[in-house]
């Protein structure tokens, strides 16, 4: 059985019909591990312990069940599975097991899902490459030369090398939607409130929510309505009748998008999929003119959130702990420097600057004025259309060590995701066709809470191209 | 939009680094500060896009809400974390 090609559906449907077991899909998924990490390297850490067993002989007592009972996910290891090592791709948790289930864990676990492992990713979700971790990078599962993008990298590489049906990531400024992009697979970060971060490491708490990585559209929907939903313990989180969408609606293209920077291949793949697209919908230009502007604005609000965030990481409370310092001062510095690396201290240092007397007003203030230019944009284009189209990265996969040299032409691989985090919508990567032999992602952005117009929207993307 | 090499490159001390390392409680290599120095340059050149931005009307900043709730105890003994000595955490000490 090629478990490789079976959706959330199809694992339903077989399960239901006794065409195979939970044993067996685990079976499949773990074959297909053993065979590809070796090139891959998209987990940090198996589960050794998977429920098959149980969930089999649930099955074989219950007519009906979840549509994720028995399908197999991994999980970005930033995202708790209490007793499991969750390192967040850093010395600094190199060893620490996670003490509690992430929310979205339990609502997984409820539903029976097979959680096969934790993916790779960059330090702390820190980059654009998965080149950040300090346990190695991850390979592009359609050119191992090449990078799978980031910081949910090993995630979306697990997901289209067929090591597992879906997975769970973070996305800050992309690093769902991109990596996504890069692998040809469909990516979705929701709109801010809607997903519970409660055991979900923090990088920037403004800024950050967690979205399914899947081969379909149907299955993005699928994941998201399973982990959506209030927390009482993540209290930016927010109840939403997502009931319903429109059948009739109008697209805009940001014309601000398409001009340099934007490799010439992936412009040609999303130029041709919305001619396609226009002939069913109606599609028209839009301006969102503050766009140059939102990653200058997120490369200080990140930072500066992150850089309150891992405060938290002292050498007392958690993880690693320089065991030869004198004092706590020492300790403080000597854990520090040799926990983290190498982009997250440069982060740390840029947050810490931005926000340091001097430099408030005239970096991390402006960086929130910008926010709210950028914000206003959008609510003026949804004045005339229902969703936004945009490429979802400037290029496809690049490769290995191509751009970790420049801090600038990294930042820049972020430039069409960042403005969406910062506005706190939601939007979808989905697969759109490939420039050169690698994928292409297109993008698509909808109104706060408009999930269900993005998965329509996405439906029909799939059945065009 | 990608044109960044029209922004001059901000300098930044060694000094200035050090500083800021010291207040982020981190302790730089000599190769490290080379590194941070030249990336932070470009970075804080790259930054300098947003004095283009006329944001004097944009009234106050929007950072995200508080969101408040009522209080209220619950016991989550499983939850708790593991620490070395049960109760308190152990630390070096503060004066020399």
């Amino acid at each position: 059985m090629k478990v490789s090609d079976l959706t959330i559906e199809k694992i339903n449907r077989g399960l239901k019909e006794k065409k195979f077991s939970v044993k067996e899909i685990v079976e499949g998924f773990s074959k297909n591990i053993s065979e590809k990490e070796e090139n891959i390297f998209a987990f940090l850490n198996l589960n050794e312990n998977t429920p098959e067993k149980e969930i089999d002989d649930f099955i074989s007592r219950e007519k009906d069940f979840p549509l994720l009972t028995g399908v197999p996910c991994s999980l970005k290891d930033i995202i708790f599975l209490k007793g499991v090592k969750c390192t967040a791709g850093s010395k600094m948790l190199e060893n620490y097991i996670a003490p509690y289930d992430a929310t979205v864990v339990k609502k997984l676990k409820k539903e029976k899902s097979v959680i096969l492992g934790k993916t790779n990713l960059d330090e702390f979700a820190m980059g654009s490459s998965t080149e950040n971790s300090a346990f190695g990078p991850t390979r592009n599962p359609h050119d191992y030369k090449r990078v799978p993008g980031g910081s949910s990298g090993g995630s979306a590489a697990s997901v289209a090398s067929g090591e597992c049906c879906f997975s769970l990531g973070s996305d800050t400024g992309g690093s769902v939607r991109q990596p996504a992009s890069f692998c040809g697979v469909v990516g979705l970060k929701p709109t801010y409130g809607a997903v519970s971060r409660y055991g979900v490491i923090a990088f920037a708490s403004s800024l950050d929510q967690v979205g399914p990585i899947t081969k379909t559209v149907r299955d993005a929907e699928i994941v998201f309505n399973t982990i959506k939903g209030k927390d009482p313990l993540d209290s930016t989180s927010v109840d939403f009748n997502y009931s319903g969408h429109k059948d009739t609606i109008k697209i805009g293209v940001p014309e601000e998008y398409f001009v340099e920077g934007i490799d010439p291949g992936v412009k040609k793949v999303v130029e041709s999929v919305l001619e396609k697209i226009g002939k069913k919908v109606k599609i028209e230009k839009i301006s969102l003119p503050h766009t140059k502007y939102a990653l200058a604005s997120y490369y200080i609000i990140a930072p500066s959130e992150a850089s309150s965030n891992l405060a938290r990481y002292d050498g007392i409370r958690y993880g690693f702990s320089d065991k030869e310092s004198d004092n706590l001062s020492d300790l403080y510095f000597d854990t520090r420097s040799r926990g983290f690396g190498k982009e997250v201290k440069k982060r740390l240092m840029i947050g810490t600057y931005s926000l340091s007397s001097g430099y408030y007003d005239e970096y991390y203030q402006k960086a929130w004025k910008v926010q709210r230019l950028i914000k206003r944009d959008f609510e003026k284009a949804f004045e005339k259309v229902d969703l936004i189209f945009t490429p979802t990265c400037p290029s496809t996969a690049f490769k290995i060590g191509e751009k970790s040299k420049d801090p600038i032409s990294m930042i820049l691989a972020d430039i069409y995701t960042a403005p969406v985090n910062l506005a706190g919508l939601p939007a979808m990567s989905v697969p759109c066709g490939k420039s050169e032999g690698l994928p292409v992602g297109l993008q698509i952005i909808g109104k706060p809470f408009g999930e269900n117009s993005i998965f329509e929207a996405g439906k029909l993307v799939e059945k065009i191209i | 939009m990608n044109k960044i090499k029209k922004f001059p490159n901000n300098m930044i001390s060694k000094e200035e680094i050090k500083h800021i390392a010291k207040l982020a409680k981190i302790g730089l290599k000599e190769e490290e500060l080379k590194m941070v120095e030249k990336d932070f340059s470009k970075i804080l050149g790259y930054f300098d896009l947003l004095k283009e931005v006329e944001a004097g009307e944009v009234e106050g900043s929007e950072e995200r809400g508080l969101f408040l709730r009522e209080d209220f105890c619950e016991e989550k003994k499983d939850e708790l974390i593991d620490l070395p000595q049960k109760r308190y955490f152990k630390v070096k000490s503060i004066l020399k």
